[in-house]
C-alpha cells in the first residue's frame, strides 16, 4: 500500500517548490543602483535583533556577530564586466558595495548537515535557526556559501554593561554561548504582522508593506524591498518579475540587459535574495 | 526641581510682547499674528502621549503598560543637527528601536546608522547620573539640591562676563538660551560645531542670498561635487540619500566627484577624482572659463566676471590639479551636456585659506549653467528667527577661546559642543577655558570640557525631554520638529534633569515671569499652542469630548512635528564677484603630504564614538574598525616601504601624532587623511583611549573670508616609526592585508552595468 | 627464506619473555608515564578554560569554524585503522607474520579510537547537550537530522568503539587465561574475571576462532565505512576542495597509511623496550614496510589525482583553493604534507631502510607527520579561501588547540602505556600457533605448495581439538 502510494505521489515528493500551498514565500530585492554602503542597514541590525558588540580585539579574531555586512570590493570580477576598466592608479569608478545577509537559501546547504535539525526549513520561506536545538557543531557555517552565519564563540551577552541591556528586543532572544545565529529576515516582525492580520480575520494575507525588515526600513535610498513573493502585487514580487528572476529555477535565463541576479547562484541554493547590478555611466 | 507655581499675578504683568520674546516667538518684524494670550493655562493631565506618569519596566505594570503590546512615540533624532523624526518603539516602558518617521519631510522614514545608534547614547553606561562640582581640585558628586544652589550662584545673577557656547542648536532651546543670556545681561553667545560648512554657507549668502539655499539633487541630471559628502556628512545625510535615489532612477542622473580623498559619495560617483587639495578653484575656475567661451554660458555673468575668466590656462591648471587637461575637456563636455545640472562645494573645497573664493569659483558656475532656480532654489520665509538652527563655526569658537584667553569672560558655560576635544593644539582651548573662572558644563556625558568643568550638570538624553528644533537643513521650510520623552529617565527622576528645566529655573530666579512656566515641558506646550494660529493644518480634536487644546497636542505628537506657515520669496537673483584665487603652490618640500581630517558617517566629528555600534561599524571606505589610521595611497605607500598596519608619525609644524597606516586606493597620491571621531581622553570607555584626532595636529590657518578653520591646508612629514600594530579591518581578512584592495576573486557578487543598458532596461519595465 | 627464523623459540620463552613485559615497571616508564598524564592535565586544564570561556579562546572564527579539533579528530580516526587491517584483513588474509605484531595494534586502534572520540566533544559549542546527537527515544519525539554526516559519524565511531573492544577482548582471552595462572594479588582477580573461565578446551578453542573470524569479517567493512563517512563530513558539504568524490577512498587510504606508520612506530620501540627482538623480526618490518609502501603508493594516486581533476575541471571555486594551497599562507603545510607524505615513503623501496629499524622509526614519525599535516590541510585551507572572498582569512590555531592536540598525543601514550603493563602486547597463544607452524613447515621437504601446507596446518589445528 504505502509503495503504492508512493509510487502515485512520486512526482509530489520530488516537486522542486514542496510549500506551493502555502501563502507566503519571503523575498528581498536589493538594488546596487541605490545602496551607498552607508552602513545604516547594519546598525539598524544590531538594533532589532540583540546584535552583541564585541570589542576591537574580538572583531580582530573574527568574532564580529554582524549578521548584515557590507562588503566593500574595489575591482570588478574579471571578464564579467559590462564596464572598460581604464588603467589608473584610483579606483575612479568608485567602490563596489553589496549588503552581504542571509540569503534564505531554499536549497539551503546549511539545512542538511546540522546534526540535530537545529536550522531547517519553514514553510514560508525563511532557513529558521532553533538557538535551543543548536548544539553548536557549526557544520552549517561551513557549508554555507555566503559566510553569513554567526557563531557564539564567547558569551556576549556576560559583556552588556547596565543599562545598555535595557535596549534588547524582548522579541527574540539574546543568544548564549556555543550556538550559531544568522539573519532571520526578522522573523519577529513577521510574526507580528502574521498575529495582527489574523486579529483582523484574514490568515492567508498580509498587506505587501506590513512587515518591514530592520534593514529595509532604516535604508536611507530605500535600496533594500522585502515582501511576499507568491504575492503577484507585491513590490518584491513585481520588481523580481521585472528583472527576470525566478525561484525554482535551475539557472535564469539570461535575458539581455536584465539587471537582476543571485549570488553564486551556479551553486544552485536558490536564494531568496535578488540583486540589482550597480550602475556606471561610461559617459563620465 | 521646585515646581513653583504659577504666579497669577506676575502672568496678568506679562506684556505680551515679552511674553512671546520669552516664548521664542518674538517676529522678525513682518507680519505673523499670534493669536491667543489667553488660552495657556495647559493642564498635566495624565496622558499616554504625554507621559508625565512613572514608566517603568517592572512586573506590575502601570494601567496604560500593556505588556507584550508595542507602541511608537514620535520625536525627533538629536544625533546630528539634521532633525530627522523618529518613531520611537516602547515596549514595557523601554525605549528599543528607533525607525524614521515616515511622514517627516527631512527623512521620510529612513533613518542613518547614527539615528539608529542613538538609543546607546540614551542608555550609555557612562552617562552622567550626578551632578558635580570641583571641590579641591577633584570634581565631586553632590545632591541636586547643592549643584542648583551652586548654579544659582554662578549662574543665576546679572553678569556681562559670562560667556555661553553651545553645539549647534535651534527650536525653543535656541530661544531660551537667548531669553536666559539676555537677562543675565551677557551678548557673550558662541555656536560651535564642527561639520556645517560654514564657509559654504557664507559664500552661498552671498551669492545667492541664502546661507543654505534648497538643493534639488534629484531634478538635476549630472552633479558635479566639489567634496561635497551629502551621502554621508554633509548638511542632511538622510535626506539628501533619499533625493540621491530619485536622482539614480531612469533617466539615471551621472554624479562626479572631485575631492582628495575619497568619501562615501565618491565611493558611489560614476567617476571619481582625485585633485590636488586647495586646487578645488582652480579646476572650477577652469571650467568656468571654457564654458564662458560659449556665449549662452558667457551672457549669465557679469563683464568683470568674464574678464577674470580670460586668462586662465587650462594645462597650467591640469598641472596644478593633477587632474589632465583632457579630463577637464571631457567634463566641460558633461556639464554642457547635462541640464539641469548642479555643482555643489563641501568641505575639502573649502578648508583652506582661499576656501570662500573656492566654493565662489564652483558655485559660480551653478550661475553659468542656469541651474538657480531650477535645482539650486530660495527659502521661503518663515518667522520667529530665535526658533531658526544656529549653526556655528569655527570662528565663533575661535571669538570665545580668545575671549577667554584676554579674560573678557569669567564664567564659561558650554552645552551640546565639546571644544577641549575639537579645537586643534595651537589654539590652546584647554588652557584658555583653564583660565574661566567658574566652568559649568551641561553634559551627557563625561567628555574633555566637562570634566574640565567646574561644575558639571547631568542633563536629559533626548528622548527623556521636551524639546523642539529645526532642521539644519530643511526640506519643507518651516518645519518644527518635537521631541516628547519617550520613557521615563534611565536613571530615575533623581539623576539626570532636562536642560530645558534646568535653565528655566535659573531664569525664574533672573526673570520673574518666566515663573509663568513651571517646567520646561509647559514653556514648550505652551508656545506650540500659542503658535496655533501661524500653523499648517493644526491638528483637531478627534475624540468626543476632548478639548481642542487637547486634540491638538496629542495631534503634533504623533505627527511629531508642527510645520510653520511660510511666505514664498523672491527667485533668487545671484550676485557675483570676480574670483580672486592664489596661484597654486608646489608641495613643501619639509611637509610633503596635505592632510585631510575626514569626518565619517557614524562617528561624525567625534560625538558618537562612545556609542559601541558606531565604534563596531566599519568604516565605509576602509573597513577598519574601533582604531583611527592613516589613508595612503598604494604608490606613495610603496615609495615609502609602509604596509597596512604599520605605524607612522604624523607631524605638522604644531604637531604629531602617531597612527597606523592603512593603505588605499581612494586618495590623492600628495594627500593623506585621517578620520575624525577618535582620539578621545575622557568620553567613557567606548571612546577613551582609542585613536587620535586629526585637529590637534591643524596649523592655524583661517579662511580669509570668513576667519573659519582651514581644516584642510595643514601640510604633514610622515615616518614610520615602527612595524604592522593591531590594526583592525573588515577588508579581505589577513591575506591581503599588506594591499587592502579587495578584488571578488572572479565571483560575481557585485556586478556592474552601464547607465545606458540601464537606462534602457528600465525603460522596458 | 627468512620465514622460518622463529621456528626455534621454545614455547616456555614465549610465556616468559611477555610475562615479563607485564612486571615491575622500571623507573623510565614512571617518568614517561607521569609526563603522559601531566600533559592530559593540561589538555584538561585548556578544555576548561574554552569550556568557560567559550571556543573563541581556541581563536576558531568565521570562516574558520572547523580547525585542529577537526583534523585530530581524523588524524586519530585513521590511525585507528592500523590495528583492524593488521589483525581483521590480515587474519582473513592469511598472513601470518601478523601475529606478533597485532595484539599492540590491535591496542592502538581502541585507544585511537578513545581519543578520536574526545575531538568531536570539545569542539562542540554547548558540550552538554551533545547527546542530542543521538537518536535516543523522547516523548518530544524530537529525532536527530538522519541527513547529517555528523550523525553518521556519531553512529559510525560507537560502533567501530565497541566492534573494537570487543575484538581485542576477544582476540585476548586465551592470553589472559595465560596470564591468569602466573598472576598473583589484584592481576589474578583482574585476569581470572577477565578469562572466563577459560581453560582451554577444544571446544573452547572452536567456539573462539568463529567469533575471532566473524569480528574480523564485520570488523573489515565497518572499518572502511567509519572513515569513509568521516571523509563524507567534507565530501558532503558544498565547500571547495571539501566537495570531492574520492575523499572516501582517500581517506580510507590515508587512514592505513598513518596507520601502519604508527605501527612501525610501536614496533621499534617495544621490541626495544620489551626486548621481543625474537618475535618482532626484521622479517616482520620487511613486511609490514612494504605493506605501508604499496598503501602510500595508493593514497599518492588518490592524491595526485584529485590535484588532476580539480586542475582539468577549471571550476574558480576549487582551483582558486589548489592555488592557494600551494602558493597561499598554507603553502608549507601541504609542501610539507607532500615531502613527509608523497616523498619519503619511497625510502622505503631500499630493502637496507627497510632492515633498518631505526631508520623505519624516524621515517614513521615523518609519514605520520606528514599525514597529520595533511589532515591539517584538508580543514583549513578551503576555509580561508571559500566562496566569498570578503570573508578570506587566515587563522592559525590557537594555544588552546595546541595544547589540546599535544595532550591527545599524552592521552593515548598514557593508554598505551597501562595497556602494555596490564595486558599481554604481544600474543601468546598466536605466536606460539605460528612457531608451532613454522616448525612444521621447516621440516617438510615439498615446500613449494605452501597452500597445501597451511591446509595441513589447519588441518592439525582443527586436530588438536
Amino acid at each position: 500500500m504505502a509503495l503504492k502510494r508512493m509510487l502515485e505521489n512520486w512526482s509530489d515528493l520530488r516537486k522542486r517548490d514542496y510549500y506551493e500551498d502555502e501563502p507566503y514565500m519571503w523575498g528581498m530585492s536589493i538594488d546596487l543602483n541605490k545602496c551607498t554602503g552607508c552602513g545604516s542597514c547594519v546598525t539598524a541590525c544590531y538594533a532589532e535583533n540583540n546584535l552583541p558588540v564585541v570589542g576591537k580585539e574580538r572583531c580582530g579574531s573574527g568574532h564580529a556577530m554582524h549578521w548584515m555586512r557590507i562588503e566593500r570590493y574595489w575591482e570588478e570580477p574579471e571578464g564579467e564586466t559590462d564596464i572598460d576598466i581604464e588603467q589608473s592608479d584610483y579606483p575612479e569608478r568608485g567602490a563596489h558595495y553589496t549588503p552581504m545577509m542571509c540569503q534564505q537559501c531554499n536549497h539551503a546547504p546549511c539545512e542538511p548537515v546540522c546534526p540535530v535539525a537545529a536550522t531547517y526549513h519553514t514553510p514560508d520561506g525563511l532557513n529558521a535557526q532553533v538557538y535551543n536545538r543548536c548544539v553548536g557543531s557549526r557544520y552549517c557555517g561551513n557549508n554555507c556559501p555566503y559566510k553569513v552565519r554567526y557563531f557564539n564563540f564567547f558569551d556576549f551577552s556576560k559583556d552588556i554593561p547596565a543599562p545598555l541591556e535595557m535596549q534588547l528586543n524582548p522579541d527574540l532572544s539574546v543568544r548564549s554561548k556555543g550556538v550559531m545565529e544568522k539573519c532571520t529576515f526578522c522573523v519577529q516582525r513577521i510574526r507580528s504582522a502574521k498575529d495582527k492580520a489574523e486579529d483582523a480575520g484574514h490568515r492567508d494575507y498580509i498587506e505587501d508593506g506590513a512587515v518591514k525588515t530592520a534593514c529595509q526600513q532604516t535604508c536611507p535610498t530605500e535600496a533594500i524591498v522585502f515582501g511576499n513573493l507568491k504575492d503577484d502585487d507585491s513590490k518584491v514580487k513585481t520588481l523580481w518579475a521585472e528583472h527576470e528572476v525566478e525561484l525554482n529555477r535551475h539557472e535564469q535565463e539570461k535575458v539581455e540587459d536584465a539587471r537582476g541576479y543571485r549570488v553564486l547562484e551556479e551553486l544552485n541554493v536558490e536564494p531568496s535574495v535578488m540583486y540589482l547590478d550597480r550602475v556606471r555611466d561610461t559617459e563620465a | 526641581m521646585k515646581q513653583d507655581k504659577v504666579d497669577d499675578k506676575l502672568a496678568s504683568d506679562c506684556t505680551r510682547r515679552t511674553f512671546l520674546k520669552a516664548m521664542g516667538l518674538g517676529s522678525a518684524g513682518s507680519a505673523l499674528v499670534l493669536s491667543g494670550c489667553g488660552d495657556t493655562d495647559i493642564v498635566n493631565e495624565v496622558d499616554i502621549e504625554v507621559r508625565k506618569e512613572l514608566v517603568l519596566p517592572n512586573v506590575d505594570p502601570q494601567d496604560f503598560v500593556r505588556p507584550g503590546v508595542e507602541m511608537y512615540y514620535a520625536s525627533t533624532c538629536r544625533q546630528c543637527p539634521a532633525g530627522c523624526g523618529v518613531h520611537t518603539r516602547i515596549r514595557e516602558g523601554r525605549a528599543l528601536k528607533l525607525e524614521g518617521n515616515p511622514v517627516s519631510s527631512v527623512n521620510k522614514g529612513s533613518l542613518c546608522m547614527m539615528g539608529q545608534a542613538g538609543l546607546q547614547g540614551h542608555y550609555n553606561p557612562d552617562r552622567l547620573t550626578k551632578p558635580m562640582v570641583r571641590k579641591g581640585g577633584k570634581l565631586v558628586e553632590v545632591s541636586w539640591d547643592e549643584a542648583e544652589d551652586t548654579l544659582i550662584k554662578v549662574m543665576g545673577r546679572k553678569n556681562s562676563k559670562l560667556a555661553w557656547l553651545n553645539g549647534a542648536t535651534s527650536g525653543h532651546h535656541a530661544a531660551l538660551i537667548g531669553a536666559y543670556l539676555d537677562a543675565v545681561g551677557s551678548k557673550n553667545h558662541f555656536v560651535f560645531d564642527t561639520l556645517p560648512p560654514a564657509v559654504g554657507h557664507a559664500a552661498n549668502e552671498k551669492m545667492f542670498s541664502n546661507a543654505v539655499p534648497k538643493l534639488a539633487l534629484d531634478k538635476a541630471k549630472l552633479i558635479v561635487s566639489f567634496g561635497a559628502d551629502f551621502l554621508g556628512t554633509w548638511m542632511s545625510p538622510v535626506q539628501f540619500a533619499k533625493q540621491y535615489a530619485d536622482f539614480r532612477n531612469a533617466p539615471r542622473g551621472t554624479l562626479v566627484q572631485i575631492e582628495p580623498k575619497m568619501t562615501l559619495t565618491g565611493a558611489n560617483a560614476d567617476r571619481w577624482l582625485p585633485i590636488r587639495p586647495g586646487t578645488e578653484g582652480h579646476l572650477a575656475l577652469a571650467l568656468a572659463s571654457l564654458l564662458a567661451q560659449d556665449a549662452k554660458y558667457a551672457g549669465r555673468v557679469s563683464s568683470d566676471v568674464l574678464a577674470s575668466l580670460k586668462d586662465v590656462d587650462i594645462e597650467a591648471v591640469a598641472k596644478a590639479t593633477d587632474i589632465s587637461a583632457e579630463r577637464i575637456h571631457k567634463l566641460h563636455h558633461l556639464l554642457t551636456s547635462h541640464a539641469p545640472s548642479l555643482v555643489l562645494s563641501g568641505s575639502s573645497a573649502e578648508g583652506f585659506e582661499h576656501g570662500s573664493q573656492a566654493a565662489n569659483a564652483i558655485l559660480l558656475l551653478n550661475v553659468m549653467l542656469d541651474n538657480v532656480g531650477k535645482t539650486i532654489l530660495p527659502r521661503e520665509e518663515v518667522d520667529f528667527p530665535d526658533l531658526h538652527p544656529q549653526l556655528g563655526g569655527w570662528a565663533q569658537l575661535k571669538s570665545f577661546v580668545d575671549g577667554l584667553n584676554h579674560g573678557d569672560f569669567d564664567t564659561a558655560v558650554v552645552f551640546g559642543t565639546n571644544p577641549i576635544y575639537q579645537a586643534p593644539d595651537f589654539m590652546g582651548a584647554d588652557k584658555a577655558f583653564a583660565k574661566a573662572k567658574t566652568k559649568v558644563s551641561f553634559s551627557m556625558f563625561p567628555d574633555e570640557t566637562t570634566m574640565a568643568s567646574d561644575v558639571v550638570i547631568p542633563i536629559h538624553s533626548p528622548l527623556e525631554e521636551w524639546n523642539t528644533s529645526m532642521p539644519a537643513y530643511a526640506v519643507e521650510d518651516g518645519q518644527l520638529n518635537l521631541q516628547q520623552p519617550v520613557m521615563n529617565p534611565v536613571f530615575g527622576d533623581d539623576s539626570t534633569r532636562a536642560f530645558g528645566d534646568v535653565l528655566l529655573t535659573l531664569l525664574q530666579n533672573i526673570d520673574a515671569q518666566f515663573k509663568r512656566w513651571d517646567s520646561y515641558q509647559t514653556y514648550v506646550t505652551d508656545a506650540l499652542l500659542t503658535m496655533r494660529p501661524v500653523l499648517v493644518n493644526p491638528p483637531r480634536a478627534t475624540v468626543p469630548g476632548q478639548t481642542p487644546e487637547e486634540g491638538f497636542k496629542q495631534g503634533i505628537l504623533s505627527t511629531g512635528f508642527v510645520q510653520l506657515k511660510s511666505k514664498k520669496s523672491k527667485p533668487i537673483v545671484a550676485k557675483l564677484e570676480p574670483v580672486d584665487l592664489p596661484t597654486a603652490t608646489g608641495d613643501d618640500a619639509k611637509f610633503p603630504f596635505h592632510l585631510v581630517p575626514s569626518p565619517r558617517a557614524g562617528l561624525w566629528d567625534g560625538r558618537h564614538a562612545n556609542l559601541p555600534w558606531l565604534q563596531e561599524l566599519p568604516d565605509q571606505l576602509t573597513e577598519v574598525v574601533w582604531d583611527s589610521w592613516v589613508e595612503m595611497h598604494p604608490k606613495t605607500a610603496e615609495s615609502m616601504g609602509l604596509i597596512t598596519g604599520d605605524v607612522v608619525n604624523v607631524k605638522s609644524s604644531s604637531g604629531s601624532l602617531t597612527a597606523k597606516v592603512v593603505v588605499f586606493p581612494g586618495i590623492h597620491k600628495n594627500t593623506i587623511a585621517i578620520p575624525l571621531g577618535q582620539g578621545h581622553t575622557e568620553y567613557g570607555r567606548y571612546a577613551k583611549g582609542i585613536g587620535v584626532n586629526p585637529y590637534k595636529i591643524l596649523n592655524a590657518k583661517f579662511d580669509k573670508q570668513t576667519g573659519e578653520l582651514a581644516t584642510h591646508a595643514t601640510q604633514v612629514a610622515i615616518t614610520k616609526v615602527e612595524n604592522r600594530g593591531d590594526l583592525v579591518t573588515f577588508a579581505h581578512g589577513d591575506l591581503v592585508l599588506e594591499s587592502n584592495t579587495s578584488t571578488q576573486a572572479g565571483r560575481e557578487i557585485v556586478k556592474t552595468v552601464t547607465a545606458e543598458q540601464f537606462n534602457r532596461e528600465e525603460k522596458e519595465v | 627464506m627468512s620465514d622460518y627464523s622463529m621456528k626455534d623459540i621454545e614455547w616456555a620463552k614465549i610465556n616468559r619473555d611477555v610475562l615479563a613485559s607485564l612486571e615491575s615497571p622500571r623507573k623510565e616508564f614512571w617518568i614517561v608515564l607521569s609526563v603522559c598524564i601531566f600533559l592530559v592535565l593540561c589538555g584538561a586544564a585548556a578544555e576548561v578554560y574554552q569550556y568557560n570561556e567559550g571556543l573563541g579562546t581556541a581563536l576558531m572564527n568565521k570562516p574558520h569554524f572547523w580547525q585542529l579539533y577537526i583534523s585530530n579528530f581524523v588524524f586519530w580516526i585513521g590511525m585507528s585503522h592500523s590495528g583492524t587491517l593488521l589483525s581483521a584483513i590480515l587474519l582473513l588474509t592469511h598472513a601470518d607474520w601478523r601475529k606478533p605484531i597485532y595484539r599492540f595494534a590491535e591496542a592502538m586502534t581502541l585507544f585511537s579510537i578513545l581519543t578520536a572520540a574526545i575531538f568531536p566533544v570539545i569542539h562542540l559549542g554547548r558540550v552538554w547537550d551533545m547527546y542530542w546527537v543521538l537518536p535516543y527515544p523522547n516523548e518530544r519525539g524530537i529525532w536527530p537530522n538522519f541527513r547529517s554526516p555528523l550523525l553518521w559519524d556519531a553512529a559510525a565511531i560507537t560502533t567501530y568503539a565497541t566492534s573494537s573492544i570487543l575484538f581485542l577482548y576477544v582476540g585476548m582471552i586465551p592470553d589472559l587465561a595465560i596470564c591468569r595462572d602466573n598472576a598473583k594479588g589484584w592481576r589474578k582477580k583482574l585476569y581470572t574475571a577477565l578469562s572466563i573461565g577459560w581453560m582451554g578446551r577444544a571446544s573452547e578453542w572452536m567456539a573462539f576462532r568463529k567469533t575471532y573470524v566473524l569480528l574480523a569479517c564485520f570488523l573489515v567493512p565497518l572499518a572502511v565505512s567509519v572513515h569513509s563517512i568521516v571523509a563524507s563530513d567534507f565530501a558532503m558539504s558544498i565547500m571547495p576542495d571539501w566537495h570531492i568524490t574520492s575523499f572516501p577512498p582517500y581517506f580510507v587510504a590515508g587512514a592505513l597509511y598513518s596507520g601502519c606508520a604508527a605501527i612501525i612506530t610501536l614496533f621499534v620501540l617495544l621490541r626495544y623496550v620489551f626486548k621481543f627482538e625474537d618475535y618482532m623480526t626484521t622479517e616482520i618490518m620487511d613486511k609490514t614496510a612494504k605493506l605501508t609502501f604499496a598503501i602510500a603508493m595508493v593514497w599518492n594516486y588518490l592524491n595526485l589525482s584529485e590535484y588532476a581533476s580539480i586542475w582539468y575541471s577549471n571550476d574558480m571555486f576549487e582551483k582558486e583553493v589548489l592555488l592557494e594551497k600551494f602558493f597561499g599562507p598554507y603553502h608549507w603545510v601541504v609542501w610539507g604534507m607532500l615531502l613527509c607524505a608523497l616523498v619519503a615513503p619511497f625510502a622505503m623501496a631500499f630493502e637496507k631502510v627497510r632492515h633498518n629499524m631505526w631508520a623505519m622509526f624516524w621515517l614513521s614519525l615523518v609519514l605520520q607527520l606528514g599525514m597529520w599535516l595533511e589532515r591539517f590541510q584538508i580543514v583549513s585551507p578551503p576555509l580561508a579561501s571559500n566562496h566569498e572572498p570578503w570573508t578570506w582569512a587566515v587563522v592559525w590555531p590557537g594555544l588552546i588547540q595546541l595544547t589540546i592536540t599535544v595532550a591527545s598525543f599524552g592521552w593515548f601514550t598514557m593508554l598505551f602505556l597501562i595497556f602494555c603493563k596490564v595486558f599481554p602486547s604481544v600474543s601468546m597463544y598466536e605466536v606460539k600457533e605460528m612457531v608451532f607452524h613454522r616448525r612444521k613447515a621447516s621440516s617438510r621437504t615439498d615446500m613449494e605448495d605452501l597452500d597445501k601446507v597451511k591446509d595441513d596446518m589447519i588441518k592439525a589445528e582443527e586436530g588438536l581439538s
